[in-house]
């Protein structure tokens, strides 16, 4: 009896993406703009053909222990590997880690009263250490590259399609 | 035509292309759920113009060009998510074109596969969200043979479907390496809809019967699909060989009859036929996989002799294959039994009693074939108890009363 793995099509390679970037007013209008990484900000694309496009938000959560190696120095390679490989496939919008929950304070807002807290939300085991927004035709697309974050392989990224797939970055005004 | 027959030929198209005009509308839009809307939509409007105007001449694409309306509807009024009119635009204008040609249009039911399998979404709705969208199969129905109600199993595929829209599951035949996994879940939410139907051994007319029948059905369509998919060949003949034996499993007066006593006679021989062709078109391609063990060993059953003897080396040398790619506490227990039965019973209490014993308790196979070893080794106050623990633990009455009886018989 032959045990034997099968098929050995290519693997499908992410599709180069042009980081598209657009703002809940001027989606409707066709005028999509181009998210440009050294101005930082969008700039308008002529003749850019409307397409489908997708964000999504990968979410690292970890435990205090992982938290507390984050400035390894393997640690910090494999981050900064990561944010390379992602601005290079031209999906990166933006991302950053993030303090201890010990330096969040909450705000909200009751009978138009400000109350402040010190602390995060809520105290967790496990807590949101990192994001970053991709620009991926889909969840297939956004699974790959999450299961690439170097945190993957120790705590869990979790993938949150953005609400709307709209991400606006400071500056970006609608034309 | 008079009004009940052209009814009929409407619920016979519907149920014909059901599968095949929802993937080809979702795999477009992303969002099954607006697909199902306009559809029954479409068939809704049938029902009410065709017994007047006669049934078209191409029924299937009539209800495509119907289902366009509501979906330029959609477009139109609907809070539709960005870009998503120019989909909606696009379906509309092939739906048209479809409609008023002689094209077929595509089948993309394989595409809906992958995504009701997909791994984002849960492992619990993945069987039912098969059943409903590609066999059209009724949420309650579905609802009743997963034993919940049917609001819950509603709500279950309500959220499944918005997370496939929201999360823009894609429609697409995944590639390596994703390949082998991605096609485990689709093979797995299928036959978990067979043993659904088939792990419950109530009378024939169940909707658990029924339920074997739809899943059988998808295995058809899967292989139709994918006709070169060892793997999927092995899981349609492993259903076929199994439901071969559905009358045999009970007497008359429903009383359960364990395999190796079955009366041969009131086996199905078509279906034996119809499994063994699928079972030589899968060896051919010499890629073995879990489906096709099973498969394997239920063929070595159905080849039994005349005289009621069973090739149980070969049983156990399959066995050994399968837990090596598909380690299930099923497979483990049948491996057990089967060197038993091939001449080494106290081997075979030895590999049953290597299982994790938290992985067992409450796993009534186990403890019917712990009893069934014990009683082969003289054993017969262990195999009593097993045989009663077994029973305490099976959930029909036919079989706990055959338990129940082996423990009593153990003397």
């Amino acid at each position: 009896m032959v045990l034997s793995q099968h098929r050995s099509r290519h693997r499908a390679k992410p599709s180069s993406i042009v980081a598209l970037n657009f703002t809940a007013k001027c989606r409707n209008e066709c005028s999509l703009n181009v998210f440009d990484e050294k101005a930082g900000r969008c700039l308008p694309a002529a003749g850019n053909k409307k397409r489908h496009i997708m964000k999504y938000a990968l979410l690292v959560h970890q435990s205090q222990n992982c938290f507390d190696r984050r400035n390894d120095k393997a640690a910090i390679a494999a981050g900064t590997a990561y944010g390379e490989a992602l601005q290079a496939a031209g999906v990166f919008i933006g991302g950053a880690g993030l303090e201890s929950p010990q330096a969040a304070t909450t705000v909200s807002v009751r009978d138009g009263k400000r109350q402040v807290h010190d602390g995060p939300y809520a105290e967790t085991k496990e807590f949101l250490a990192g994001f970053a927004i991709i620009d991926v035709p889909n969840l297939d697309a956004a699974l790959e590259w999450a299961a690439r974050h170097p945190a993957a392989g120790y705590a869990s990224v979790e993938v949150r399609p953005l609400l709307g797939s709209h991400f606006v970055v400071g500056g970006n005004k609608p034309s | 035509m008079s009004e009940s027959a052209t009814h009929a030929t409407i619920e016979a198209v519907a149920r014909k292309s059901y599968g095949r005009l929802i993937a080809y509308i979702a795999a477009r839009s992303g969002d099954v759920a607006a697909a199902e809307d306009a559809l029954s939509d479409a068939i809704a409007a049938a029902l009410e113009r065709w017994p007047v105007d006669g049934v078209p001449e191409k029924p299937e694409a009539c209800l495509l060009h119907a289902a366009r309306n509501r979906i330029i509807d959609a477009a139109r009024h609907h809070q539709v998510r960005q870009n998503a009119e120019t989909f909606l635009r696009q379906i509309a204008e092939e739906a048209q074109s479809v409609a008023v040609t002689q094209d077929q249009f595509p089948d993309e039911r394989l595409k809906l596969l992958f995504v009701c399998a997909h791994p984002a979404i849960d492992p619990a709705v993945r069987t039912p969200l098969m059943l409903q969208t590609v066999l059209g199969v009724e949420p309650a129905r579905i609802a009743s043979a997963f034993l919940v109600s049917p609001i819950a199993m509603s709500q279950r595929l309500v959220r499944a479907k918005t997370k496939i829209r929201e999360a823009t599951i894609p429609f697409r035949v995944p590639e390596p390496p994703e390949w082998n996994e991605r096609l485990t879940f689709v093979l797995d939410a299928i036959y978990s809809a067979y043993t659904t139907g088939w792990e419950s051994l109530m009378e024939v007319s169940s909707t658990h019967h029924a339920l074997s029948g739809d899943a059988i059905a998808i295995g058809r369509t899967l292989v139709q699909l994918m006709p070169a998919e060892p793997e999927a060949l092995g899981l349609l003949a492993l259903m076929l060989h199994c439901e071969a034996r559905r009358a045999a499993r009970f007497k008359d007066h429903g009383e359960f009859v364990p395999l190796d006593q079955q009366d041969t006679s009131r086996w199905s021989q078509s279906m034996i036929d119809e499994a063994e062709e699928h079972l030589r078109a899968a060896a051919a391609f010499q890629c073995m996989g879990r489906y096709q063990l099973e498969a394997a060993i239920q063929s070595i059953h159905a080849s039994r002799a005349p005289d009621g003897r069973i090739d149980w080396p070969e049983i156990a040398l399959l066995y050994e294959g399968l837990v090596k790619i598909a380690p299930s506490i099923g497979s483990l227990v049948g491996r057990a039994v089967a060197i038993a039965q091939a001449g080494r019973p106290a081997a075979g209490l030895a590999a049953l009693d290597k299982i994790p014993a938290n992985r067992v308790t409450n796993y009534q196979p186990f403890w019917a074939a712990r009893g069934h070893l014990l009683q082969l080794l003289n054993q017969k106050d262990e195999a009593r108890k097993a045989f009663t623990r077994a029973a305490s633990l099976a959930d029909d009455p036919a079989l706990r009363e055959y338990l129940f009886k082996r423990s009593a018989n153990t003397i």
